[in-house]
């Protein structure tokens, strides 16, 4: 039980950090051509180190880990647009 | 008798000459020197006012509005009698054949009602200046319409007055025209401090003081011994003119340059005015209010009426309970304008305005602070002070609560947190192209701008978009420097106790210590050019840039000014304020600044170095501690941690004060759009003055600008916000609202003082006090700065000053952080230390304990 909620929640700072390390294209698009190899070098890491853990984990610690993951993916994105629904009643509430 | 000779009536015929009339003739016959003229007694009034039909007040209609503008209606419409024009003219020709021949009146409303000891009136009533003698009775008849105004009518009605009671006196006297103007007050009008006299003066006419369009000079003068103990020198920039130029619509203009910055009263003239102020209060017998004017060096006084004591805090408080989170608190020292407000106050839920100072909700504080506290302590601990009870116990439900808004915090703004890790240092830069493309479009309003910028963004979005959040994140670096801060006086205990905040200090990429290194650059290029040089020292600021634009030399300082104001022209004082002009549409403080350089002769680049130098000998000795501790040898262990920690730290600090460089544009994008609107209020003549849009809420403007309302809707409030936000400002805001907190004595005594240090070291000088950068700026090297607050536009003073000790602020604030790039002392959060301390006094700051000792006071004014 113990196991499974630590790597849920290791599940979820992995995805934190993936989620990361995506974004920075975003972020650093406009110096691309200075920061692409350190983008790459950080996305190719972090996929390595998922493909490792996914392969060398098992059973309850295998899908404990990818659920956190999954978890947090749909969280991120629902929090997104909680947070617009959240601006626009209060631009409503405004008008 | 229609009409009395403003020499012939006395407190004892207030019935037939108002309130003002009645004073006014007191004064003449006691022998102050009143300008001459005479009153259209109220009896006028009432004979004028009986075919009208006023009802009793209990018989108004609910349409009050409508019914007050048929009563003005009626008012302006009706002819006067024949004999009263005929005595008008009489009274006129026996005053002229004594005046000059420009001779003009002041026709002024006299209620009979007004100037009462527990009714002032003030402002309620209609003034008019510049009358010729053939408008008098259209003037008077405007005086006897200004009693039905809107804001007089309320007024009675709020203070009990049956309407129909009172009666409009109308004083036609000749109108001084005055070089300089002002109002004094036997008594402090905010704290009702009875033992000092307050005059505030402004050149021209009294009309842009008694309506706050101008902020006037201000001298304290000891009631005791009469001596002039304090003198606050503002930047006066606009005046109503003795004389109206013969196309001249507006009656505000701007103060000539070279007498913006400058006393506008000589101490002779103050003490003239304080003899004056003293014998009408011995006379009347309570604090008095008096306005007077001086022409051609001819002290007149206009009026001396009792004090009004300025309105409670508590009035108009919202329900619940709010406290001043000092951290936000010391962004906003002054009173918001209502229009700020307003667009501010919807940002952030946990927030509001009151009086114009930002609070926070209390409750919500008071549930995510895991200790068992009294409500007492918690709002001790929101404006960081000490609280009683040291030792407070843990709650475990609100540690659990805490704990759960942590998690959140984490699991919300974990993907965040990770983007703004080491990033370049440009890495915000596409935010001033996203606010100059969100002021540029006109479909997006001024709150909507501000929501855009600061919170609304797009799934694929720039980290460098969201400065704000930026902003939030950053001040984890104090966890970071206190556990360098733990762990060197742990493993290194020799070193000083300052060393963690010292190497934490001097990061490269800082935008607003770079601005004061731009300022001094402009400096340098000024002083390579003679005559950019001359010019700028021997010149107001407004007038040196058209005078270096219009010189042959001035090409290359000119060019280094456009690119300096390109990179910091959306900065300002105060410049969370919209109403706060930037240095983009007004470069004068800049060059102010750039002036204040010039005039002092001292090697910063010197200093610089060698404060440099001082770090890198300081983490030398840090490397040589740790060495000698086990296993260091096996890869350095403790030093690469501690060397991570402060970079860390001093990434981390960079990026808060790097984020607030560009989230103040959005306040500027949001500015530039409500100039827009001003300007198009002011061409469709709807609004009449610059600046009175910042004193409307924002759907008042959206009103104005559908045309749903006019300028005749919105003349009172703006004139009564305008009032309220100057009586604002003159108040120390309350630090809790709903609450009975003990005030927490700010200082041991009146030779030490205490506050939070904000950047370690030693220093002992002279001190000068600067309370507006814009307006005194001139600081010798060597002194230590003592300010009020402090934001980027006091960043070259830190440049020459020494130490700095700051009325508000903390270890985050602007002051401190400046401070600590720049390597000098500094202590923030000293309570009344610009009154405590005079310019000239020799101190000492602390600013590794947090105190200041003043060691030889130096004697008022």
């Amino acid at each position: 039980m113990i196991l499974s909620a630590l790597m849920f929640f290791v599940g979820v700072h992995f995805m934190i950090m993936l989620l990361a390390a995506g974004y920075r294209i975003t972020d650093l698009w406009y110096r691309i051509g200075d920061f692409w190899k350190g983008i790459l070098a950080r996305i190719a890491g972090l996929t390595l180190l998922e493909g490792i853990l996914l392969s060398s984990l098992s059973g309850n610690a295998l899908s404990s880990f990818a659920w956190g993951q999954l978890c947090y993916l749909v969280f991120h994105i629902v929090i997104f647009w909680a947070a617009r629904m959240g601006i626009y009643l209060m631009e409503t509430r405004r008008r | 008798m229609s009409l009395i000779g403003l020499d012939q009536v006395s407190q004892e015929h207030l019935n037939a000459a108002g309130g003002k009339g009645a004073n006014l003739g007191e004064l003449i016959k006691l022998g102050f020197p009143v300008p001459p003229g005479f009153i259209v007694a109220a009896q006028e009034y009432a004979v004028f006012l009986d075919g009208l039909n006023i009802p009793a007040n209990d018989d108004i209609p609910a349409d009050t509005e409508a019914f007050l503008a048929d009563i003005r209606t009626k008012i302006l419409a009706t002819p006067l009698n024949e004999s009263l024009r005929d005595e008008i003219k009489r009274h006129h020709e026996i005053l002229a054949a004594t005046r000059p021949s420009d001779l003009v009146y002041a026709v002024r409303s006299s209620a009979t009602a007004e100037d009462l000891a527990d009714a002032s009136f003030a402002g309620q009533h209609d003034t008019y200046y510049y009358v010729a003698a053939d408008r008098i009775g259209s003037m008077v008849k405007k005086c006897w319409a200004s009693l039905w105004s809107n804001a007089a009518f309320s007024y009675r009605h709020t203070q009990g007055i049956e309407h129909r009671t009172v009666y409009m006196a109308v004083v036609v006297q000749e109108m001084v025209r005055s070089d300089v103007s002002g109002v004094t007050f036997t008594a402090d009008p905010v704290s009702g401090n009875n033992s000092v006299i307050v005059t505030e003066s402004s050149w021209g006419m009294g009309a842009a003081i008694v309506d706050g369009r101008v902020s006037p000079d201000q001298y304290l003068v000891d009631k005791a011994s009469n001596k002039l103990t304090s003198i606050k020198i503002s930047d006066k920039k606009f005046m109503v003119p003795a004389r109206l130029e013969p196309d001249q619509g507006a009656r505000l203009v701007e103060v000539p340059a070279n007498l913006r910055r400058i006393k506008s009263l000589t101490d002779e003239q103050v003490a003239e005015i304080v003899v004056l102020a003293t014998r009408a209060e011995a006379h009347f017998g309570s604090p008095q209010d008096l306005e007077w004017a001086i022409q051609d060096g001819q002290l007149f006084l206009l009026q001396s009426r009792p004090i009004t004591i300025m309105g409670s805090a508590e009035e108009n408080e919202p329900a619940g309970r709010y406290i001043l989170f000092k951290p936000i608190a010391e962004n906003f020292t002054d009173p918001l304008m209502p229009l700020t407000a307003d667009i501010l106050v919807d940002l952030v839920p946990m927030m509001k305005v009151i009086h114009g100072r930002v609070y926070i909700n209390f409750n919500h504080v008071r549930s995510l602070i895991p200790l068992k506290m009294s409500d007492e302590d918690v709002a001790r601990l929101g404006y960081l002070s000490e609280p009683k009870n040291q030792n407070a116990a843990i709650s475990i439900p609100r540690m659990l609560m805490l704990g759960t808004v942590l998690f959140f915090n984490y699991l919300v703004m974990g993907v965040f947190n990770r983007r703004t890790a080491a990033m370049p240092d440009d890495f915000m830069a596409s935010y001033r192209q996203y606010a100059n493309q969100t002021a540029r479009d006109q479909t997006i309003t001024a709150p909507k701008a501000l929501i855009n910028l600061f919170l609304k963004f797009r799934f694929f979005e720039p980290v460098g978009n969201m400065v704000l959040l930026v902003n939030l994140i950053a001040p984890r670096y104090m966890l970071m420097l206190r556990l360098t801060r733990t762990l060197l006086l742990r493993w290194a205990p020799e070193l000083s106790a300052d060393t963690a905040s010292l190497l934490c200090s001097g990061t490269e990429g800082v935008l607003s210590t770079q601005m004061g290194r731009d300022i001094l650059e402009l400096a340098k290029i000024a002083k390579q050019n003679t005559t950019v040089c001359e010019l700028l020292k021997n010149k107001q600021p407004k007038d040196a840039v058209q005078a270096i634009r219009d010189s042959r030399e001035g090409g290359e300082f000119i060019t280094a000014l456009t690119e300096f104001l390109a990179m910091h022209g959306h900065r300002a004082l105060k410049e969370f304020e919209l109403n706060s002009v930037r240095w983009e549409e007004d470069p004068s403080p800049v060059l102010g600044m750039v002036r204040n350089y010039l005039l002092v002769d001292t090697n910063l680049e010197q200093a610089d170095s060698s404060i440099k130098a001082q770090r890198e000998s300081l983490k030398q000795q840090v490397r040589d501690e740790l060495r000698a501790l086990p296993y260091e040898a096996l890869g350095n262990p403790r030093t690469r941690l501690i060397e991570a920690l402060i970079k860390q730290t001093k990434y981390y600090m960079k990026l808060r004060e790097n984020s607030r460089f560009y989230h103040i544009m959005a306040f500027y994008a949001v500015r530039l759009k409500i100039l827009k609107i001003e300007q198009e209020l002011l061409s469709k003549k709807i609004m009449k003055c610059k600046d009175d849009i910042f004193y409307l809420r924002w759907n008042e403007v959206v009103q104005l600008q559908a045309g749903e309302s006019d300028w005749t809707d919105v003349e009172d409030t703006i004139r009564a916000r305008r009032m309220e936000h100057i009586r604002r400002g003159k108040m120390v805001p309350p630090k809790t609202i709903g609450m009975d907190i003990e005030e927490v004595e700010e200082y041991d005594n009146e030779k030490a003082l205490s506050g939070q240090g904000a950047s370690p070291g030693r220093y002992e000088g002279i001190a000068r006090v600067i309370m507006d950068p814009a307006t005194d700026n001139e600081i010798e090297p060597g002194e230590i700065l003592i300010a009020p607050y402090t934001d980027p536009a006091w960043t070259p003073l830190f440049l020459t000053a020494n130490a700095a000790v700051i009325e508000v602020g903390s270890y985050l604030s602007h002051a401190g952080t400046i401070a600590r790039e720049y390597g000098m002392p500094c202590v923030v959060d000293v309570a009344n230390c610009t009154s405590k301390i005079t310019t000239g006094t020799r101190i000492s700051v602390n600013g590794s304990n947090g105190k200041v000792t003043i060691l030889m006071q130096q004697e008022p004014i």
